[in-house]
């Protein structure tokens, strides 16, 4: 069987997390205090720091994940550990809160732990489910392969192109302009095509026009309507090769541009779970400063 | 506006080639939409745009952050553009070419030749690439935004005293109070947002003397001249009345703040006659009630003074109240009536027992409120004035000596007149005194009818229906009896609180069992523990009231003294 994060020898952090799960909410639900339970009692204290040591154990995690050369556990273990131990965290944080809520650090800082584990629980959705998309819709090709295809496609458009002055310009222009590498992350995440394309590039006296080359449509009009100009049938026959590269090109690139978006989607939830994850650690430190300042 | 250029391709003159554009803002960038498309290296998405100026002429604006060196200096702002400049954008040369047009530039755009420049899709964009926004800043600012907000700026409030209170009091402006963790009871919502007004020191517990600036007289739960107080040394006023906590509460109530003593009392203090308990339903010793009860001083027959005494409801030769007073609840409560006055009158427990204005206890019964309208003091039956003063049996001697005084006077008189006829009363004419033999006479017969009708009252009737009447050995006439002066209990369980008001709704008999049927004054018709256990329970009950210690029992007891002087604290003034 497959060893993924989610069974990690054989669920090893999964039943660490079940098992401290169920002890806490036992002693939770055991305990007597004196007073309403709240984070001030023994137990409160003791889940509070259990929970803030695991608070800070998963966030070394994004340490841990970045040495590669590091030999403290796998990284898989170590991610395996920071998805079960993390819900866990969340459940001992709850109880060491007494259901006690307001407006205030405190709450703040339960707040920021639930944002940051439910993005992460939404990064387990992703890692679960978007790998296993991208492999399935660019079809066993690798990104680098897909866009090999594309280039030759390209070569073959030029090769057809030479010597015709305009058609090259057109083709030369739609493939400079073609939207490969947008590195606007939301762009990547919407998937649009913004490909353009500069038609009327051979005539440096007429105005030139930036037009929208969406799936390379601006593209393959105007080589159908340079075919349905061309005179003779080898022309004819040239355009309708170069229509048919076109289109071919427009279909690789909608696979790759769906790739992009998975990839980003994958990254997404990262954008909330670390920048929050940091928020919760000052917001932790806060929470025990005070918390003993104004004891 | 119009404005044209006229782009060179990138790869070397041969194959340069001239475009015109139209276009209000000529974009230059990587993009694919850019106006002029630069790949070399160093070239940003959006790099730059061309713009006329307001006084006229083209101006090159860099896009914010973007470098844009116009003859080899750094540009930030727009900066005009002339005939012969080179603009550098990242690899990529423009140099501006003189044009006929002031709205029209003409660019020669050289572009180094890269070795893999444009050679092909797949080497410019190998493996998907890691985009998005960068996580660093957004993670410091976060992290630094949420310190300074709910831990440095509150700090400032504290270090810097003067800034505390605009902190404070300016909404959402962030101060210390963030930290509470949770509302104040609203009997301290008078202290408001003045976090320090109890918590002094830093990094440590709230003190008992901050309680006591405002709780000065809180009174200790033993006697403060006792030993006693050693027992309560380290107690905190923490240890009971925790603040903002859910629900806000200003006692915790849970039992075991007392029977961690009390369940076990003599292992502490072993001369206690306080009983182990530990819980009201299942483990509470049965009540034990304080009585008045009279001491004799030494040769008086008199009971000169009053102590209280526990007594114990197992021990029943004991368990008698001596309040000297004769009573039966049975004949006053009987449902065929009493006689009265205005004839039989069925009464009820009301009738006498009378709550006070709390609802909570029951005034004290007096012979003028409660029973002379039916007891009349009237020693003569026919003559309505005739009435002795209650509680003063010399003044008792008095009223009948004088009675009968004037009943000789009036006889003798009457007798004169009769023998001598109607005479009018002058001035001068006084009524004859009488002789020393007349007066030995009257003195002897007042004497004999006061006399009388005193032994008839003590010992017969009015006096003798409610009251123990002695004889004091020894003496004779007026001075040889004594009424036993009465006191009856008001506060039958001094260590507990009973609230009559909150057991509104059951009947006086429900609980008071005995009263129909008590005939004598003795009897203590208090209810004992199982009636009361009948509707409360111990803690945790969930069938019966759940009675915790304190809903009987106060912790702080007033007649104890302050606890403020029994540890020795010395309190700053109150804010």
């Amino acid at each position: 069987m497959h060893q993924s994060f989610v069974n990690y020898r054989n669920y090893r952090y999964g039943t660490l997390a079940v098992l401290v799960t169920i002890a806490t909410i036992t002693a939770y639900m055991l305990d007597k205090p004196r007073v309403p339970p709240n984070g001030g009692t023994w137990l409160g204290y003791t889940l509070g720091t259990i929970a803030g040591v695991l608070v800070v154990f998963l966030s070394l995690f994004g340490i841990r994940k970045r040495a590669f050369h590091s030999r403290m556990g796998t990284a898989i273990g170590w991610l395996s550990a920071h998805v079960y131990l993390g819900l866990a965290a969340l459940i001992i944080a709850t109880l060491h809160s007494g259901m006690h809520f307001g407006a205030n650090v405190h709450t703040v800082t339960y707040v920021l732990m639930c944002v940051v584990t439910l993005s992460g629980c939404w990064g387990v959705y992703a890692y679960v489910r978007y790998p296993g998309l991208m492999t399935r819709q660019r079809g066993n090709l690798r990104r680098k392969e897909l866009l090999q295809q594309i280039e030759e496609l390209d070569q073959r458009s030029l090769g057809m192109a030479q010597g015709a002055r305009r058609v090259e310009a057109l083709i030369v222009d739609s493939i400079r302009r073609t939207d490969l590498d947008d590195p606007s992350f939301w762009a990547q995440l919407r998937g649009r095509d913004r490909s353009y394309i500069m038609i009327g590039t051979e005539a440096a006296v007429q105005p030139a026009h930036l037009v929208p080359n969406f799936d390379n449509h601006a593209l393959i009009e105007q080589l159908a309507e340079m075919r349905l100009a061309a005179h003779d049938e080898t022309t004819r026959a040239t355009f309708q090769n170069l229509l048919e590269c076109a289109g071919a090109k427009a279909a690789l690139l909608q696979r790759l541009r769906r790739e992009t978006t998975l990839a980003a989607r994958l990254r997404l939830w990262l954008f909330i779970h670390v920048p929050v994850c940091c928020a919760l650690l000052a917001a932790l430190g806060t929470h025990v400063i005070t918390v003993f300042l104004y004891w | 506006m119009r404005r044209s250029s006229v782009g060179g391709a990138p790869k070397g003159a041969a194959e340069a080639r001239g475009v015109l554009i139209h276009a209000r803002r000529l974009t230059i960038g990587r993009a694919p939409n850019q106006h002029l498309q630069l790949s070399s290296p160093g070239v940003a998405y959006q790099h730059a745009v061309v713009i006329t100026s307001a006084l006229g002429g083209l101006r090159i604006a860099p896009l914010s952050g973007k470098a844009v060196l116009v003859n080899g200096r750094r540009e930030i702002r727009p900066r005009r553009i002339n005939p012969g400049d080179v603009i550098e954008i990242g690899a990529a040369r423009l140099t501006v070419h003189p044009s006929r047009s002031r709205r029209a530039v003409i660019l020669e755009v050289q572009e180094p030749a890269s070795d893999e420049g444009d050679s092909g899709a797949a080497d410019r964009h190998g493996e998907a690439s890691s985009p998005g926004p960068r996580m660093s800043p957004w993670s410091w600012a976060l992290s630094l935004g949420f310190a300074a907000l709910f831990l440095l700026l509150p700090l400032c409030g504290i270090v810097m005293p003067g800034i505390q209170e605009s902190l404070r009091e300016t909404p959402l402006l962030p101060s210390d109070n963030l930290w509470s963790p949770g509302p104040l009871h609203t009997a301290h919502q008078s202290i408001g947002t003045r976090c320090d007004a109890c918590h002094v020191k830093p990094f440590e517990p709230v003190r008992d003397q901050e309680c006591f600036v405002c709780h000065a007289v809180v009174a200790h739960h033993v006697d403060i001249r006792s030993n006693d107080v050693a027992l309560f040394r380290g107690t905190q006023c923490t240890g009971c009345h925790l603040e903002h906590k859910q629900p806000a509460a200003l006692v915790q109530r849970d039992p075991r703040l007392c029977t961690d003593c009390h369940a076990d009392l003599k292992h502490r203090k072993p001369d206690t006659q306080v009983a182990d308990v530990t819980d009201f339903g299942s483990d509470h010793p049965e009540f034990r009630i304080t009585v008045l009860a009279s001491t004799r001083a030494p040769n008086d027959d008199l009971a000169s003074s009053w102590h209280a005494v526990r007594l114990d409801r197992n021990e029943p030769e004991q368990f008698v109240e001596h309040s000297h007073l004769k009573f039966s609840h049975a004949q006053h409560l009987d449902p065929k009536g009493v006689k009265s006055p205005t004839g039989e009158r069925v009464l009820s427990c009301q009738d006498c027992h009378r709550p006070n204005s709390s609802g909570r206890e029951m005034l004290p019964i007096r012979m003028e409120t409660h029973c002379s309208g039916c007891h009349s003091l009237r020693f003569d039956e026919h003559d309505p004035t005739s009435g002795v003063p209650h509680g003063d049996l010399p003044g008792m001697y008095k009223t009948l000596r004088e009675h009968f005084s004037r009943a000789y006077l009036v006889q003798t008189s009457t007798a004169a007149s009769a023998a001598s006829g109607r005479q009018a009363r002058r001035p001068g004419n006084e009524q004859r005194t009488l002789t020393d033999r007349e007066q030995r006479r009257a003195r002897e017969w007042v004497d004999t009818e006061t006399f009388k009708i005193a032994r008839e009252l003590l010992e017969k009737r009015v006096c003798a229906d409610c009251h123990e009447v002695t004889h004091v050995p020894d003496r004779t006439g007026l001075e040889q009896w004594q009424v036993q002066p009465v006191r009856l209990t008001s506060t039958w369980m001094p260590r507990a609180r009973f609230d009559h008001a909150a057991h509104i709704s059951e009947t006086c008999v429900s609980c008071h069992t005995g009263a129909p049927k008590s005939k004598h004054a003795t009897d203590i018709l208090l209810p004992d523990i199982t009636r009361c256990r009948e509707c409360h329970g111990g803690t945790g009950t969930a069938a019966k009231v759940a009675s915790d210690c304190l809903m009987c029992h106060p912790f702080h007891i007033p007649t104890r003294g302050p606890w403020l002087r029994s540890e020795g604290i010395s309190v700053r003034a109150a804010p």
